[in-house]
């Protein structure tokens, strides 16, 4: 009765070509080419200067945590608990909500850097963060975002 | 940033209020528990039905028109009314908008309301309590939400709590500081949802739902309505209530999102209080009591420090010296607010603040010659914020 399928993105116009690449495991979005802001998600204007003249940039897939949660309440079946669920703040500027794909949710905090990783559903790729100490990196020992607020 | 016209501070007033039964209400509507808290809220303010002509009000999200099916309910053809799309900012917007629209000369007497049927649609039976979502699928967002394994306004507001404490070092034990003493003044509160007291302990092994947040940081899931009277208060020299003067108001919208800049740790509390205190002429430190918008036991800590009441970071320690209940420097949600006495979206808190105001309490639950309310709105996508400021007006 219960539907564990898992729930997937319902693209509009503006996004479909964003999540066409995901298919290809590019995470790409929007740069504006008269004031240079990078957005996301992907729209038709450029939110800081309305211009309509843009093109897509491939993201580095580097980012840092500027917040986490982690789920403990089960909301859907096809999501069993605990999960963590992070906002990250991308090299470019952009901040992007993404499951953490990590098995240490215990080592989660702000500030921490994370890369951006797939999660294969099937049909769809979804982006998703992974803890950079996770892939074999140290992790770096001074936080940037809570560096540049506490100085 | 401009702000509101001070020649409108005083001219309007909250002169009557009224609730309906409040927590777990079975059988009951929205639109049915909003008609019984405008019935009382009109015959508190001694006016009958031939002098409203003004509605404003809201209810769950999939009712459309909702105004008119109210108008309908009530018998009142509006000279004036609309229904409001802020979530929980949208019903001191409502107060506001009613003095906006007097001060133009659409209207007169103005019925604002909320109601919600949250408990029971979601109890109707087990199948119902696990499907059935607050919010309806077709309002949620298509994507960047769901797929990812987002779901709900609890996450969203656990965001800001988990930030706030890797930023200012908030601890768990201050949120429960918040919890509480809202349970406390909630036990004073007969019609209020929760009855059991809860303590530091019992608030720590609540219910894991998304860390940082257990299940006493969260409102309650409620049936209840509330509703308020507005006109000139010229026309309240007349009638029967101390009318509660609209001496500041204020909004602030960061629609950029909550997750832009800043926004979940410094809320629009910030630029709508401002608002609000400048069009007042007065200070957070002259405000007697505060009812803010508590959906969290986070967002009570953030606004006590947006709206100025302490520095920035300073909320949980602020919170958790004591402050907050009956007998500290700034009593908080003296009814029990939404995390205790229900959660009618922000409307009972401007109820309670005008209680406050009219000294309608015995010792045990009212604030000492209280003279100046806050009352806080806050919501759509977390980023809506409304700050409304009333004082008790003439003896
Ligand atoms: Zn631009």
């Amino acid at each position: 009765m219960t539907d564990i399928r898992r729930p997937v993105p319902r693209p509009s116009p503006e996004t479909t070509e964003f999540w066409e690449a995901c298919r290809q495991e590019r995470f790409q979005m929007p740069q504006c080419r008269d004031c240079g802001s990078f957005w996301f998600p992907p729209s038709a204007f450029c939110p800081q200067c309305w211009s309509l003249h843009w093109d897509w940039r491939e993201a580095s897939g580097s980012g840092q945590l500027h917040t986490f949660v982690i789920f403990r309440r089960q909301y859907h079946p096809a999501f069993p608990t605990p999960y963590a669920l992070g906002v990250a703040q991308l090299e470019e500027g952009p901040r992007v909500l993404g499951r953490i794909l990590t098995d240490g949710l215990d080592r989660l905090h702000v500030g921490l850097q994370v890369k951006l990783v797939w999660d294969h559903t099937g049909e769809w790729n979804i982006p998703a963060f992974q803890p950079v100490y996770d892939s074999g990196i140290e992790e770096p020992k001074v936080m940037g975002i809570l560096k540049k607020l506490s100085g | 940033m401009s702000n509101p016209n001070r020649a409108l501070s005083g001219k309007y007033a909250i002169v009557g209020i009224g609730q309906s039964e409040l927590g777990q209400v079975p059988g009951s509507s929205s639109l049915g528990l909003l008609n019984e808290a405008m019935h009382r809220a009109v015959e508190d303010a001694g006016l009958s039905k031939k002098d409203v002509n003004g509605i404003i009000c809201r209810g769950p999200d999939d009712i459309y028109t909702h105004h008119q099916r109210m108008g309908e309910l009530l018998g009142i053809d509006a000279e004036f009314s609309t229904t409001l799309d802020n979530g929980g900012a949208s019903q001191i917007l409502s107060v506001i908008l009613a003095a906006m629209a007097i001060d133009a000369g659409m209207c007169d007497v103005v019925l604002c309301g909320y109601g919600r049927d949250s408990w029971s649609r979601t109890h109707r039976d087990t199948a119902t309590k696990m499907s059935v979502p607050l919010v309806p699928r077709e309002q949620e967002r298509s994507e960047f939400n769901a797929e990812v394994g987002m779901f709900g306004a609890v996450a969203m507001h656990a965001f800001g709590a988990s930030r706030h404490m890797a930023l200012y070092g908030t601890t768990k034990d201050q949120f429960g500081s918040v919890a509480t003493a809202f349970r406390e003044h909630a036990l004073r509160n007969p019609n209020a949802q929760m009855k059991e007291p809860l303590s530091l302990e019992k608030y720590h092994q609540g219910r894991p739902i998304v860390d940082p947040f257990n299940v006493y940081d969260c409102s309650l899931v409620t049936d209840g309505a509330g509703a308020v009277v507005v006109c000139s208060a010229e026309m309240a020299k007349d009638l029967r209530q101390v009318p509660a003067l609209i001496s500041g108001f204020g909004t602030f919208n960061n629609l950029r999102g909550w997750f832009h800049d800043e926004h979940m740790t410094d809320t629009a509390a910030r630029q709508s209080g401002e608002k609000a205190f400048s069009m007042a002429g007065i200070h957070p430190h002259d405000i007697d009591t505060a009812q803010l918008y508590d959906c969290f036991t986070y967002m009570v800590i953030t606004q006590l420090e947006d709206y100025g009441f302490c520095a920035k970071g300073e909320g949980g320690p602020f919170a958790a010296s004591g402050s907050l209940r009956l007998d500290g420097s700034l009593p908080c949600n003296t009814s029990g607010g939404q995390l205790s006495e229900g959660h009618v979206e922000g409307m009972l808190q401007i109820v309670e603040g005008v209680r406050q105001l009219r000294h309608s309490y015995e010792p045990d639950r009212q604030v000492a010659d209280a003279s100046w309310a806050l009352v806080s709105g806050h919501g759509g996508n977390t980023v809506c914020h409304s700050s409304l400021i009333l004082q008790r007006g003439g003896a």
